[in-house]
């Protein structure tokens, strides 16, 4: 719960501690956890991305709020942690990925799109006078070797996962991932079982207004036979989590 | 005497029946002064018992006093090398009253003030503030008092009350029994409350220190303390020490510090070594409570000192529909009272959280100027601790 003693090594982002830790890189995943759960699970047949929103004020008008973005026609992305930072992320991810298409006539592959990301998450982990990026993405898409999510952390490290959460509460929904998950998943197994992991944590397992519900939580799916990244629209969000209540 | 004067005068009384009634009076006058005699007799008795006893307590106070002094060494002729608390050593001699194996160096005696003989020996000094560490009146907090922690209790009592009421169980399997327990978790779940109800329900001596008690103002009093309490609780075998808020001596010792910090680790050192140290510590057990398992040295952490570590978490659901049942159950509540929203309101909240707003919606009918707690009124007070422990950091820019 609270962080060891720092005593002064956690000022500057270059600085290492004597126990060779980078604390402003922990501190960075610690903001990342303030922010609301964002689930992907990957298929046989595709990937599925759930992310949940939190209104800060109820004026504001949710649909411009947007947790789950595109980054090209074949691959989304869900963020968790500071919003400007993850907007300045994904900016570049878009633009690398046609460079991609233009100079080698094809979709960007997930893996070097994500290692692009990565390289310059790391960047602002090794120059003074800058911060890290505070933000975790979950990046899903279909390319030729098949579906894939990945997940990046502030530190610019990234891992290829079946199934995984980011965001507040996320260690509960991987553990109840790790119990429940099958590989022969197809991918509305994957889009039941993502559903299922953003509700794990409330102490209500089912939705009781599913319309309610459908303002704040963003469902988007890639399947391999059109490569296409889909953001579900509201009212099939709501048709979806009607089966939920 | 008058009447007889009266009497002759007149002549109209018969002689004989004078005397008769003259004898009589005369008879009834001596009796009342002999009982006034014994009156007086016991009067004079008990002023007597009354001198003698001021005598005695005169003689005491008057009594000069003896020295006191530690006993260096036993020489062969029967006298001893005695260091006195003024200052200087002696060889004096011993009274014939103390034999000689009952002094050992190291005892406390006291001294005659002229000739500085060993005249009686002395209980050995114990700091008046250790004395008061040990829990002579048990608090009234029973396990069943406490909600939502039976797998912790289990341990604790597992491992604090088995070894010193069931020895023989750990003998027969063949093991040392574990009896170094740390209690950790977020401020208010109960931590202090358990080891009030081990407390309440074990017959062995109790002694609670808090960790801040051994930060003293003389180099070298905190670690005496230390010393100090472990010897009480040997010499009240079978004990439990409880320590609580351990952190405030037990945290990570560190090459940057303050000369005060390095005392402080030099208390913590005297701990560890009574821990488990070269002496076995006998039939003491040790119970440690701490906000901050994670500043707390890795010494402290290791098997045979705090062998088992008992984290006490946030309490779940179930957890707080217990505790919520606890504390309402002297409350009066209205009768279509129901636990489940509360239960969901109250995320997040610790054992100590529910006392309050179980407190708070208490004020509230209170200040309404009723005698019956409803529904509405925990409603309220779940909001107001609500708000006063919300992190009032802008959570809005994170999405």
């Amino acid at each position: 719960m609270f962080p060891t003693q720092s005593l002064g090594y956690d000022r500057a982002i270059t600085v290492f501690s004597p126990e060779g830790r980078l604390y402003q890189v922990e501190y960075a995943t610690e903001a990342v956890r303030h922010g609301p759960l964002a689930v992907g699970v990957k298929a046989t047949d595709g990937v599925v991305l759930v992310g949940e929103k939190r209104s800060p004020h109820p004026l504001v008008d949710l649909t411009t709020l947007k947790k789950l973005l595109l980054i090209d026609d074949h691959v989304g992305t869900a963020i968790a942690g500071l919003h400007a930072d993850a907007r300045k992320l994904i900016d570049q991810a878009r633009v690398q990925a046609q460079i991609n298409r233009l100079s080698y006539d094809e979709p960007v592959s997930i893996q070097s799109l994500v290692v692009n990301v990565c390289d310059t998450k790391q960047l602002h982990t090794q120059y003074g006078g800058v911060r890290p990026f505070g933000v975790a993405l979950l990046v899903a898409g279909v390319d030729d070797l098949g579906p894939q999510l990945f997940s990046t952390d502030p530190s610019g490290s990234y891992w290829g996962w079946k199934a995984t959460a980011i965001g507040k509460d996320s260690d509960v929904v991987r553990e109840f991932f790790a119990e429940k998950y099958k590989p022969d998943i197809n991918l509305d197994g994957a889009l039941k079982l993502a559903i299922e992991g953003v509700l794990t944590p409330g102490s209500d397992k089912t939705v009781s207004d599913p319309a309610e519900k459908a303002k704040t939580i963003e469902i988007g799916r890639v399947d391999t036979t059109k490569r296409e990244f889909k953001i579900l629209p509201q009212d099939e969000v709501e048709a979806i989590l009607a089966a939920f209540a | 005497m008058p009447g007889t004067t009266d009497a002759k005068k007149e002549g109209s009384i018969d002689d004989s029946t004078y005397t008769e009634t003259y004898t009589r009076h005369l008879e009834r006058r001596l009796r009342a002064l002999e009982t006034e005699k014994q009156i007086l007799h016991a009067e004079r008795s008990r002023l007597e018992k009354e001198t003698q006893t001021l005598r005695t307590e005169l003689e005491k106070l008057r009594q000069s006093p003896l020295i006191t002094a530690t006993v260096v060494e036993m020489l062969d002729d029967g006298r001893a090398v005695v260091k006195s608390s003024t200052g200087p050593n002696f060889v004096v001699h011993v009274a014939t009253s103390i034999s000689r194996n009952r002094l050992s160096p190291g005892m406390r005696v006291a001294l005659n003030q002229r000739s500085f003989a060993v005249t009686q020996e002395l209980p050995p000094p114990r700091d008046p503030m250790i004395r008061a560490m040990e829990i002579e009146v048990a608090p009234d907090v029973s396990y069943s008092d406490i909600g939502g922690l039976d797998k912790q209790l289990d341990d604790l009592k597992g491992t604090v009350e088995l070894p010193l009421l069931k020895p023989e169980l750990f003998e027969r399997v063949g093991i040392d029994p574990p009896r170094g327990v740390l209690l950790t978790g977020p401020p208010g779940t109960g931590k202090t409350l358990a080891a009030r109800a081990v407390a309440h329900e074990t017959t062995a001596t109790f002694i609670r220190v808090i960790g801040s008690e051994l930060v003293q103002k003389f180099i070298g009093e905190g670690a005496r303390l230390v010393r100090e309490v472990f010897l009480l609780a040997k010499d009240k075998a079978p004990a439990i020490i409880f320590i609580d808020e351990l952190d405030a001596v037990g945290s990570h010792r560190l090459d940057v510090a303050t000369s005060g910090d390095r005392e402080v680790q030099r208390t913590l050192m005297q701990l560890l070594s009574e821990l488990d140290g070269f002496a076995s510590r006998g039939q003491v057990a040790v119970i440690g409570a701490t906000n901050r398992p994670d500043i707390l040295d890795p010494a402290l952490l290791r098997p045979g000192r705090f062998d088992r570590i008992i984290d006490f978490p946030l309490p779940d659901d179930k957890g707080r529909e217990r505790i919520f049942a606890i504390h309402t159950r002297g409350m009066n509540i209205e009768s279509e009272f129901s636990y489940k929203p509360l239960i969901s309101l109250s995320d997040k909240m610790s054992g100590a959280d529910i006392k309050a707003v179980c407190t708070e919606a208490g004020m509230f009918a209170i200040s309404e100027d009723r005698g019956c707690v409803t529904q509405d009124d925990f409603l309220k007070a779940i909001k107001k601790i609500q708000e006063r422990q919300q992190e009032k950091f802008p959570s809005n820019i994170y999405c």
